[in-house]
């Protein structure tokens, strides 16, 4: 039901673009939303960090993920139980770039009885890391759109990317990792039970979204030729604050430009900034210096605690019936054992 | 017309109908949930609303203003703590921490998956301080606070054991014990505690440990101990309580003084100290290491832990040795230092044997005795014969918080290869960062709670299982007092025939004592093995071939 | 053709859909698991479950030795008993094997010459209310063990405060009932005694 949902939720989206292109709405979906959108997106973005950001961290709780630093004859885990800055970088960095902590969760051999059979647990973290880096490739790719003169790394990447010739344009890998990773972790969502127990509409609207992005892209790019130039131009007069609308850009492209702009949007307010949440997590983000240095809490507040006073008070007769010693033999303890005896 | 046949006839009387997590409700089945905190336990701890309730009931005698109370409690809380609002905003339900949980493993219930159990308390907080929550509702996974939601919050954060395992796997970090920890505040707010975590809070703040021990009791039992090796050993050990300018102060979990088989493991404890001459005291009023406070709130977590500082600066100690338990060095070493310290009158840990300075506890002062040991073992500093264990086949278990929360896993692996010629560890993926716990940590040990508990430890006892047909294993080491009561009835229904023992009673069978007697038995009163002479050297746990010996 | 031949024939179809009986039982988000992640220490429910149903039905079918059967109903039921389950729904699995069997024989697509006689399947029919019998000894055996361990944990952790009688504070503040002080944080390990290993501190306590 959800994703039934989110599917039309998607496709309306798709309908409104197409329609407002049809309708000679290019000012706002080409100028008016953008801005929008890139307002909220950053504006959001900011906020929820600062929100973040703001809340302290009152105890020091790293999760500890192999042998601590301790006597300097034991090697220590310096990456998965970090116990310098060094090591917090580089266990945040595999956790951000490779995905460290995903690729535990599966192994490669299993047994069962005499045979042995290979069984291959790794595919959400492939189809993670594929998602996630193509998504980073395609995007700086379309900074040939957004800069005048196009850095040479662009350039680099496209060739890189684009390997492949397929009718006389180059075939970018990254175009079809995209749509066949999101289409995985979709179908994953969908089809195994567990997953799709815990998922939400709000699971299945962004995978949505991004099959769309994904989608009109391509068809925009291989088999509905979009008008390259004219693109360059809007996108320019965007980001330079001089908005031109060029003619002859197809509805496609306003489809696409407006499924960004609602992705921009939701960006902050979804889960969607787990992106930013990775630098932040008081369990990756931390040294286990936790003996070695003291962590403050700066809301620390005073407590009520049971004073050794307190504690002899009431228990004294016992204490000095016993021969522990006593701070003082106070009017309650009638007995005369010494209150000072030393065991040795 | 036809009777259904058999199996129809089943699946009408016993598959519930399908319907989404929100919708089912919570089901108090006898066996799988703890008795409620007594009032009288609350009211020593002057913590809220104590009463007398139970989780059977339909009314749960709550104050008329609950439901401000805990958004009030949780508002606050996602302001302290930036954990808590990153865990609630950061999880994309990947599901990769899905199968981790020893209960999900166990029980196959689907709320014990952790994201699930996240989500119990994520859809309120979505609910109510989340703008898209508040106008899109179950769109976006929010529901209302209601007291059926109350209901399912104590029957599942009351079966969540704390351990971390999940958050291992979490590509965001994301730490169920964390939310677990702060939704257990939440429910504390309203008196909702459990029997098992109550009076041992409320006995600890009083008496100074969870049993309740009264002073000259507490040292009654560690009498019983000195006499005990003085059976076993001929040699007569005097330790000291409470005494003034001591160099150092020995704080274990008091389910080693009085607890079977935790007792064996304070005799180590106590033989270990007069191998080497330390100079060191007990205190009957920080006579408690553990601290269940932890699995009640942070605010009393701090009150319980406050002993341990202020019992070191009166007696004027230099520094801390802390005894073999779980939680307990959760608490020591991620929480101690920032909620009581800074130690100042305590000064940077250095062994009085070795000369060996404790860097790693220079702030905090206070010392894992694994790490001390180790350290007298690797200096030469203890005489040991490891063929006293020779009718033992070890495995070690690794504790869920000194593993997760801390990384001691080779020190006391270094401790039992130097003690005991036959140690095999358990498969990879159940020990270390990956152990699986023996499900009644964090206060879900009470017999009422046995078949969730049997549950829950099905994967740790699987993987003793399997070294015990494959190496011939029959003791079960571990450096955690709740250990030590959780896993001999764990071994005890899926394993039989595995006894379990702390690492310092290991210690304490191998160690030659520089006055003993002959010595016939072990610790627990069992012949020593024969001498087999041939067989594996000292610390090689792969070269022992030899069947175990097993008493009958 | 013999039903015996038949049934080792079908053996893979079978003890599949027997599983699947078996997994009914649990939730179909948990059955994805039980089942698909293969490996014993991640997933020994569901890998024990695997193991056994089909040596059971190889023994069902084979030899038919009731010392071996237990052995391997022993870990099928050893979990169940701890699971939310009626006892009725822990061993309905085994009453259902009828009705499984005969739709694997029956859906082979086959026409089988001669058609099996009816006594056959009259003793198959046995051999699975046997099992099903002995089964109800081993689900008992493990539940009498439940409470065996519940009943050694209360007892231990009373005869040590008894033992010590009013050396240990009855309760949180006075005038308790007894009850809190019985639940101590960690219980006095039923171990001792029953393993051999508990010695003279057990003989002792409980002497």
């Amino acid at each position: 039901m959800g994703m039934g949902i989110s599917l039309a939720l998607t496709v309306a989206l798709i309908l409104v673009a197409w329609a407002g292109a049809a309708a000679g709405l290019q000012v706002v979906l080409g100028t008016v939303i953008p801005y929008l959108a890139g307002l909220t997106f950053l504006g959001g973005l900011i906020w929820r960090v600062v929100r973040w950001a703001r809340a302290p961290v009152p105890f020091r709780i790293p999760t500890t993920c192999g042998q601590q630093k301790s006597l300097p004859w034991i090697r220590y885990a310096a990456v998965d139980n970090p116990a310098t800055t060094l090591g917090v970088v580089a266990r945040v960095a595999l956790e951000v770039l490779l995905f460290r902590s995903l690729l535990r969760n599966s192994r490669f051999e299993l047994r069962e009885g005499p045979k042995l059979v290979y069984f291959w647990e790794k595919w959400l973290w492939v189809a993670g890391l594929a998602f996630h880096w193509s998504l980073f490739v395609i995007l700086t790719r379309h900074l040939r759109f957004f800069t005048q003169p196009v850095p040479a790394f662009v350039g680099w990447l496209e060739g890189a990317d684009g390997f492949f010739q397929v009718w006389l344009s180059a075939l970018y890998l990254t175009d079809v990792v995209v749509l066949v990773a999101v289409t995985y972790l979709f179908l994953r969502r969908v089809l195994i039970p567990q997953v799709r127990y815990v998922s939400l509409p709000a699971d299945y609207f962004p995978l949505f979204l991004i099959m769309g992005i994904a989608g009109s892209g391509v068809l925009m790019r291989y088999f509905f030729r979009v008008d390259v130039t004219a693109v360059k131009e809007l996108a320019l007069g965007l980001v330079t604050f001089r908005p031109v609308l060029p003619a002859g850009l197809s509805a496609l492209f306003y489809v696409h430009l407006f499924l960004v702009s609602v992705l921009l949007v939701y960006f902050p307010f979804s889960k969607l900034v787990h992106m930013a949440g990775i630098f932040l997590s008081p369990t990756r983000n931390l040294a286990n210096t936790n003996r070695e240095r003291r962590h403050i809490n700066p809301w620390n507040y005073p407590v009520k605690v049971h004073t050794y006073e307190e504690y002899e008070e009431e228990f004294r007769k016992h204490m000095i019936a016993a021969g522990i010693p006593v701070e003082r033999a106070g009017p309650s303890a009638q007995v005369g054992i010494p209150a000072e005896k030393e065991g040795q | 017309m036809s009777a259904p046949k058999p199996q129809e006839l089943l699946k009408v009387s016993h598959r519930p109908p399908r319907t989404g997590w929100m919708d089912t409700p919570v089901e108090f089945r006898k066996g799988t949930w703890c008795y409620p905190g007594k009032p009288k336990s609350l009211e020593v701890l002057d913590l809220p609303f104590p009463r007398q309730w139970s989780p059977e009931d339909e009314d749960w005698k709550l104050p008329p203003n609950w439901k401000e109370i805990v958004l009030e409690g949780l508002r606050e809380r996602l302001h302290r703590f930036r954990s808590l609002q990153i865990f609630m905003d950061a999880c994309v339900r990947c599901g990769a921490c899905a199968d981790k949980c020893h209960f999900f493993i166990g029980s196959g219930d689907p709320k014990n998956m952790p994201v699930l159990r996240a989500e119990l308390l994520r859809s309120v907080y979505r609910r109510e301080f989340t703008t898209a929550g508040k106008l899109l509702g179950r769109m976006v996974g929010a529901r209302d606070l209601d007291e059926r939601v109350l209901k399912e919050w104590f029957y599942y954060f009351f079966q969540c054991t704390e351990c971390r395992r999940c958050s291992v796997f979490c590509p965001f970090g994301i730490d169920t014990a964390e939310i677990t920890i702060i939704a257990r505040e939440l429910l504390n707010l309203l008196g909702l505690n459990i029997d098992w975590i109550a009076t041992p809070i409320a006995n600890c703040y009083r008496t100074g440990n969870h049993l309740g021990l009264l002073p000259h009791a507490f040292k009654d039992m560690v009498d019983f101990c000195v006499d005990e090796i003085q059976n076993v050993t001929g040699v007569g050990i005097e330790p000291t309580f409470n005494r003034k300018g001591a160099e150092i102060l020995f704080v274990a979990p008091s389910g080693d003084v009085f607890a079977d088989p935790g007792i064996y493991t304070f005799m180590g404890y106590l033989m270990l100290f007069h191998a080497i001459g330390l100079d060191y005291t007990l205190s009957t009023y920080a006579s408690e290491g553990g601290n269940f406070g932890l699995f009640t709130s942070h605010e009393v977590m701090k009150r319980l832990n406050a002993k341990i500082y202020a019992e070191a600066k009166r007696l004027g100690v230099k520094w801390i040795i802390g005894g073999e338990c779980g939680h307990m060095w959760r608490v020591l070493h991620q929480y101690m230092d920032t909620m009581n310290g800074p130690a100042d009158s305590l000064e940077e840990p250095v062994s009085p044997i070795t000369g060996t300075k404790f860097e790693n506890a220079r702030s905090t002062r206070m010392v894992h005795i694994c790490e001390f040991t180790a350290d007298l073992i690797r200096h030469g500093k203890l005489k040991l014969d490891p063929s006293r264990n020779d009718h033992l086949v070890v495995t070690f278990h690794d504790s869920c918080n000194p593993s997760r929360a801390m990384g001691l896993l080779d020190e006391p692996r270094y401790i039992i290869r130097n003690v005991c010629r036959h140690f095999y560890d358990m498969p990879e993926n159940t020990i270390r960062e990956y152990t699986f716990c023996c499900g009644s940590g964090a206060g879900l040990g009470p017999d009422e709670n046995l078949e969730m508990r049997l549950r829950g430890g099905l994967p740790r006892a699987n993987a003793v299982k399997y070294v015990r047909e494959k190496y011939g294993v029959n003791t079960l080491a571990c450096i955690c007092a709740i250990d030590r009561a959780a896993l001999p009835p764990l071994m005890d229904y899926w394993v039989p025939g595995v006894g379990v023992a702390g690492v310092h009673e290991l210690v304490g069978n191998a160690l030659i004592l520089p006055d003993e007697g002959e010595r016939t038995t072990d610790l627990r009163g069992n012949p020593l093995p024969q001498p087999a002479g041939a067989g594996a050297g000292n610390g090689d746990p792969g070269g022992a071939g030899a069947a175990p010996r097993r008493e009958a | 053709m013999s039903l015996h031949v038949l049934l080792s024939e079908e053996k893979p179809t079978v003890v599949a859909r027997w599983l699947d009986l078996l997994l009914e039982d649990y939730p179909p988000e948990t059955v994805r698991f039980l089942k698909g992640q293969r490996d014993q220490f991640a997933n020994p429910v569901g890998s024990v479950f695997r193991q056994a149903i089909a040596d059971l039905y190889e023994e069902l079918i084979g030899e038919g030795d009731p010392g071996r059967a237990v052995a391997l109903l022993d870990p099928i039921l050893r979990i169940r008993a701890v699971q939310d389950l009626p006892a009725s729904r822990a061993l309905a699995f085994l009453p259902g094997l009828k009705q499984v069997v005969r739709e694997a024989v029956g859906s082979n697509g086959r026409s089988v010459q001669p058609p099996v006689r009816p006594e056959e399947w009259r003793e198959l029919d046995d051999r699975i209310d046997q099992l099903t019998l002995l089964a109800f000894d081993v689900y008992l055996g493990c539940r009498e063990k439940i409470h065996e361990i519940r009943f050694t944990e209360l007892r231990n952790r009373t005869h040590l405060l008894l033992e010590r009688a009013g050396l240990v504070a009855a309760d949180a503040s006075p005038g308790g009932t007894p009850g809190g002080a019985l639940s101590p944080p960690v219980g006095v390990g039923p171990q001792a005694g029953q393993d051999g290993r508990g010695g003279r501190r057990a003989e002792e306590g409980e002497g």
